[in-house]
């Protein structure tokens, strides 16, 4: 919101939806919000909206952004796209078979870090990639609970480290095996760390690593390591912060005056203007169709091999 | 005062362990009692560098000298051949990682020593560093045990480590045994089982240079190990033995090789290291435990055990499947 805000040139954000109404009130009220949807499918049905952005729970997107394409509306999914690679075609075709267009947000895609070390690799510096590693690792807030369970967040990999396999797949092509370990913590099934090794096409290797158990209040840490023929870059958050805060509400953090979200909404935008998504949705289906391949290994204890992959 | 004997210096090791024993000597602890080499060419820069009292022209010639105790720094294939004689012989021996490269000579060198009653301790130097010991004193501050992340990185280190015969395999011989080591030491638990995935080379070499290990401990946990020989020439730094220990109550990392400080000079940028000297530290405790008893901190049945994981990690990649340890007999 506060990207679409920015770029209120481009886009007018029309009305809010929020399955608990209070929410969508006190959201709309913050922003200036004209209208507050009472009921989902009133919201994708107002004739005066081009696109909606969906970023309800995980195991909604997929029919929410059905439901949205099917009313002739542009589509912008927050990652996961779906739960199932099925699913998550299915989302594909809709918009394909409309003309809409259906974008993915896999916010890697333009996160400064990831978006340099890819540059980098790209044209040459570290020699042909051989060995990658990834950690995303975060503690999970008592809400929302849908988190914890299997079947409504996809679990850890899913929701997580698809952010990473996502990357990973983007930067060094496709995976052809993986191997994970996963553990759950608590109610609802769902995994909440998990360690994935992978094996890439072109005989690459690399390791992903997503947690929701770190400590309450510990920062989110990620990590990115690629090892070439002919050298090495890591970069890891910690030790990349432009600004240190101490006292109350001590952080430490990396301010980008147009940050990730801001480009990834404006790639958005722009598509729809144009009517061509920026970020083929087949990339997020083959995220999601790593995210299973993951979640499989971890819960049969077996290498699995990538279908395609 | 003890005796000792230092055979073979084809391991890099070899000359920070010798470094110890000066010092220790110097100090009127032990008798830095002679050096050997099957390797003539690295026998004479031994004698020009270290100045022995004597230079044994073979390995008989220790096995019949008055020594108390040896170091045996050879390739990893010849530890077996070179450590059987010498704990035959009633000499301790403090035997460099991987305690060798099969588990058959693995047990040979533990029996031998158990026979002869003598000492056999594995040159599992990470217990000896200080962070280390910080970690496993504070271990049970973090609860259960959720995940143990490990990688144990490195440059590559050419020479005979990527010569099968001598070494046994690359990196996963080489670098996964200290953080195995470290997962039994802290959690007292072995692994039950593996996987292992192997990269295309980064090198082109006989073996391989990089891979991932993705095991199991008995009580479920998950362990992962990063071996690769990835670290290019000019990193800063040769390489790391990080573990990150994920428990139901906290995180605990380890981050052993963190002590540096950035330097450039006329070699160029790098990162020189103000940590503990944990060679020291295992030496002294290697005297100790030859002069008044007692057990070393790794013992010979724990190289065993580590290199049990090594093994079954290779089976995994050969046959691209998960391997249960108990496989191999």
């Amino acid at each position: 919101m506060r990207s679409l805000e920015r770029l209120r040139d481009s886009a007018e954000v029309v009305g809010v939806y929020s399955r608990r109404l209070e929410k969508g009130k006190a959201f709309s009220a913050h922003f200036g919000i004209a209208k507050v949807y009472e009921d989902w499918r009133q919201a994708l049905s107002d004739p005066s909206l081009d696109a909606v952005l969906v970023s309800t729970p995980n195991y909604t997107h997929y029919p929410v952004t059905v439901e949205a394409l099917r009313a002739g509306k542009h589509v912008f999914v927050e990652k996961p796209m779906a739960l199932r690679v099925e699913e998550a075609q299915e989302m594909e075709k809709e918009a394909e078979r409309r003309g809409l267009v259906l974008f993915v947000g896999l916010c890697l895609r333009f996160w400064p870090e990831y978006v340099r070390s890819r540059e980098l690799i790209l044209q040459g510096s570290i020699g042909e990639p051989r060995v990658a590693r990834a950690y995303r690792l975060k503690y999970l807030p008592p809400e929302p609970q849908w988190y914890r369970w299997e079947e409504m967040s996809g679990g850890v990999a899913m929701d997580l480290m698809i952010h990473d396999l996502d990357f990973l797949r983007w930067t060094l092509g496709e995976i052809r095996r993986v191997h994970a370990l996963g553990r759950s913590q608590g109610i609802g099934g769902a995994l909440t760390h998990v360690m994935a090794t992978l094996e890439f096409r072109g005989g690459e290797i690399g390791y992903a690593e997503a947690s929701w158990e770190m400590p309450p209040g510990s920062p989110f840490h990620t990590y990115l390591e690629v090892a070439g023929r002919s050298g090495m870059l890591t970069v890891d958050n910690r030790s990349t912060w432009t600004v240190e805060v101490q006292g109350e509400g001590q952080r430490t953090y990396s301010p980008f005056h147009e940050d990730a979200y801001l480009k990834e909404m404006r790639a958005f935008l722009e598509g729809v203007r144009i009517g061509r998504s920026a970020l083929d949705p087949e990339e997020g289906v083959e995220s999601v169709r790593l995210g299973e391949a993951v979640r499989k290994s971890a819960l049969e204890g077996k290498v699995v091999e990538v279908r395609g992959g | 005062m003890i005796r000792v004997a230092l055979v073979s210096f084809a391991h890099m090791h070899a000359w920070s362990y010798a470094r110890a024993l000066r010092e220790m000597e110097r100090e009127g602890r032990v008798i830095m009692a002679g050096v050997y080499d099957d390797d003539g060419e690295r026998l004479s820069k031994v004698v020009e560098a270290l100045k022995p009292r004597k230079v044994y022209r073979s390995l008989e010639e220790i096995v019949n000298d008055p020594v108390d105790a040896a170091v045996v720094t050879s390739e990893n294939a010849k530890h077996a051949s070179m450590a059987l004689p010498l704990l035959g012989s009633g000499k301790h021996v403090l035997v460099e990682k991987p305690i060798t490269t099969t588990l058959r000579d693995g047990n040979a060198m533990v029996e031998e020593a158990r026979r002869a009653g003598v000492k056999l301790q594995v040159a599992f130097t990470m217990r000896y560093h200080d962070a280390v010991l910080e970690v496993k004193n504070r271990l049970k501050e973090v609860g259960e045990l959720r995940a143990i992340t490990c990688t144990n990185h490195g440059r590559c280190p050419f020479s005979w480590f990527v010569e099968p015969s001598l070494s046994g395999g690359g990196a996963i011989m080489d670098h996964v045994v200290h953080v195995a080591d470290l997962t039994r030491w802290f959690t007292g638990e072995e692994f039950s089982e593996v996987n292992c995935f192997v990269g295309k080379g980064i090198y082109d070499l006989k073996v391989e240079d990089n891979a991932l290990l993705l095991a199991k401990l008995q009580d479920g946990t998950p362990v992962s190990i990063d071996c690769s020989w990835s670290r290019p020439r000019n990193w800063p730094q040769w390489g790391d033995v990080f573990m990150r220990i994920v428990g139901s109550k906290g995180v605990i990392t380890l981050n052993a090789f963190n002590q540096n400080i950035w330097l450039a000079d006329e070699k160029g940028f790098r990162f020189s290291s103000f940590g503990p000297d944990s060679d020291r530290n295992m030496i002294e405790d290697f005297v100790r435990v030859v002069e008044e008893g007692g057990e070393p901190r790794a013992r010979g049945e724990d190289g065993v055990q580590a290199l049990r994981l090594v093994l079954a990690a290779y089976r995994s990649w050969r046959e691209g499947r998960v391997v249960k340890t108990d496989e191999l007999s």
